[in-house]
């Protein structure tokens, strides 16, 4: 590192020969110069004298995306690194609102192709750097505010916990309209280390013969991700001998897949990180460190450097053990704050590095966060709070399980034809665990969850589909 | 028979676009068909048929051809 700060960018400055992305699909190692000239060309183009907003249509972690992102930077604007799948009216809405200086998506995932939006919009603050959804592909303008500062310091925050050096090679499985998919992005490159793009999806044989050809040191999934991978048997079977590291975030895994993944890993002398985070803390405030694994499985894990966490409660709030409360983050990685639309690009830092989670949790007397739940995911029956997520934890045994409030009961959507227990089964069990009656629980069986495009379970659909 | 319901088991799943050339879909390579995708047309699938795939025949199918040969080996009559 030589002391400086690790910036995803600083590469563009002072570029070397050293490999930087590696497009699997054609077999092509891009070294830091070539890349950061094909950059810096697009970036030409996109300059216009002031500070703009530019939109990157992101179709995945693909080669374009990624230059798209540095091209925006690298011009001197702020980027919202937006889904190119969204259909092209949701699309078209957030243009009319946001009023974006050009447009960049890719058709072949490898060239940029851009479009002349409205340069010269309302004035875009001056350390704002990168626009991300908080609500996956729904289309919806609500945009997480990043800085400068956020990018960079979070980059760092993460390159200390993680280790990350140059010899890393980390597949790029997410895509960087993602939060958590950039900071692998940004980690990789702030640390002059490699990412491998492969073509494939992480199902198919292809994408682990890619990472095996590549020498692939790391892979990051979020809990659908890892789900397959077990139900496909593709870790256990396919991982390269080179991937010494998971990182698994963007939602729980179940303590006991969790201890399985540890495990696996431990075995071959890697590592299983499981992190926490929201797109408003840039990507991640914590972890568990592999060493508190299997102790710790059912925590969220302990503050990221430069983070920390305090719990709300009514007389204030407390950093004593074992207090239940909505969980509040403080870092250097908390966004300036939400954007609704256009205007709202030249707002300062709204929240100044303090973040309300909405999720509730406890401390525990090592320091390690544990959530017991949502702030809004709670149901109120026979007079009591229950906790949806708690519920859904409990019955993670027995598979997936999404529980949704269905006013004087509480609905269990699950898969239909993997489910090991019984429907009536099921709701006994929980019935006994939280004290109920079983007939607070209605079990359904779908085909499958709706998800939503981070892969996470869609509560706003199952909860229509409750209506229904 | 077994083959319209292979087809609406597809359309399904995947959230098809009507008109939709399904035998000549890949995975991982239609924007449909992606791993979330994949795991929703075994559920479908498994589901439709009332069988249980094995790991390495869950992986190996990857079109619709292919599936097709696997579902025949589980006693998928067609």
């Amino acid at each position: 590192m030589n002391g400086a700060t690790p910036s995803p960018f600083a590469f563009l400055d002072r570029p070397t020969q050293a490999p930087i992305v590696v497009d699997a699909g054609i077999g092509r190692l891009w070294t830091q110069d070539e890349l950061a000239a094909t950059v810096d060309a697009l970036a030409g183009q996109l300059r216009t004298g002031r500070r703009e907003l530019i939109f990157n249509l992101c179709s995945g972690g693909d080669l374009a995306s990624i230059i798209g992102y540095l091209s925006a930077v690298r011009a001197g604007h702020a980027v919202a690194q937006l889904d190119g799948r969204l259909p092209a009216d949701l699309t078209e809405a957030l243009i009319a609102r946001y009023r974006p200086a050009f447009i960049l998506h890719s058709t072949d995932g490898r060239t940029v192709t851009q479009r002349k939006g409205e340069p010269g919009g309302p004035p875009v603050a001056d350390d704002l750097l990168v626009l991300l959804s908080t609500s996956g592909t729904t289309g919806s303008p609500k945009l997480a505010r990043l800085s400068v500062g956020n990018i960079e310091s979070h980059t760092e925050q993460l390159i200390e916990y993680l280790e990350i050096d140059s010899h890393e090679r980390a597949i790029q499985s997410l895509p960087i309209h993602f939060s958590y998919g950039l900071s692998v992005l940004n980690t990789h490159l702030g640390a002059g280390a490699t990412v491998v793009l492969s073509p494939h999806s992480i199902i198919r044989p292809d994408f682990w013969a890619d990472a095996a050809r590549w020498g692939v040191t790391s892979f990051a999934g979020v809990p659908y991700s890892y789900a397959i991978l077990e139900r496909a048997g593709l870790l256990r079977n396919s991982m390269p001998d080179s991937l010494r590291t998971l990182t698994q975030s963007g939602g729980r895994l179940a303590p006991e897949v969790l201890v399985k993944l540890h495990e696996l890993m431990a075995a071959r002398g890697g590592r299983l990180f499981a992190m926490y985070g929201q797109t408003e803390s840039t990507a991640r405030m914590s972890y568990v460190p592999p060493a508190a694994l299997p102790a710790k499985a059912h925590c969220v894990g302990i503050p990221i450097p430069g983070g920390r966490f305090a719990i709300s409660t009514p007389d204030g709030e407390t950093f004593d053990p074992e207090v239940e409360g909505e969980v509040i983050f403080r870092g250097p990685n908390v966004m300036l704050g939400y954007a609704e639309h256009r205007d709202d690009l030249a707002r300062g830092d709204d929240l100044g590095g303090v973040l309300r989670t909405g999720d509730i949790g406890v401390i525990d007397a090592d320091g390690f966060l544990r959530l017991t739940g949502r702030a809004k995911r709670i149901a109120k029956l026979f007079g009591l709070r229950i906790s949806l997520d708690e519920i859904e934890n409990a019955a993670s045994a027995h598979g997936l399980v999404a529980a949704v409030d269905g006013g004087d009961r509480i609905v269990l959507w699950r898969l239909s034809g993997g489910a090991p227990v019984a429907a009536g089964d099921l709701a006994i069990e929980l019935a006994r665990r939280f004290n109920l009656k079983s007939s607070a629980f209605a079990v359904r069986d779908l085909d499958e969850l709706p998800l939503n495009g981070r892969g996470k379970v869609d509560y706003a659909a199952l909860a229509k589909l409750h209506v229904n | 028979m077994s083959r319209e319901i292979i087809i609406k088991a597809f359309a399904v799943a995947l959230d098809l676009p009507a008109g939709t050339d399904i035998e000549a879909l890949e995975l991982g390579v239609n924007p449909q068909w992606d791993s979330i995708g994949h795991m929703a047309l075994v559920a479908e699938l498994e589901e439709r048929f009332g069988i249980a795939l094995e790991a390495d025949d869950l992986i190996a199918m990857n079109t619709f051809a292919a599936s097709i040969e696997i579902l025949k080996r589980y006693g998928v009559a067609l």
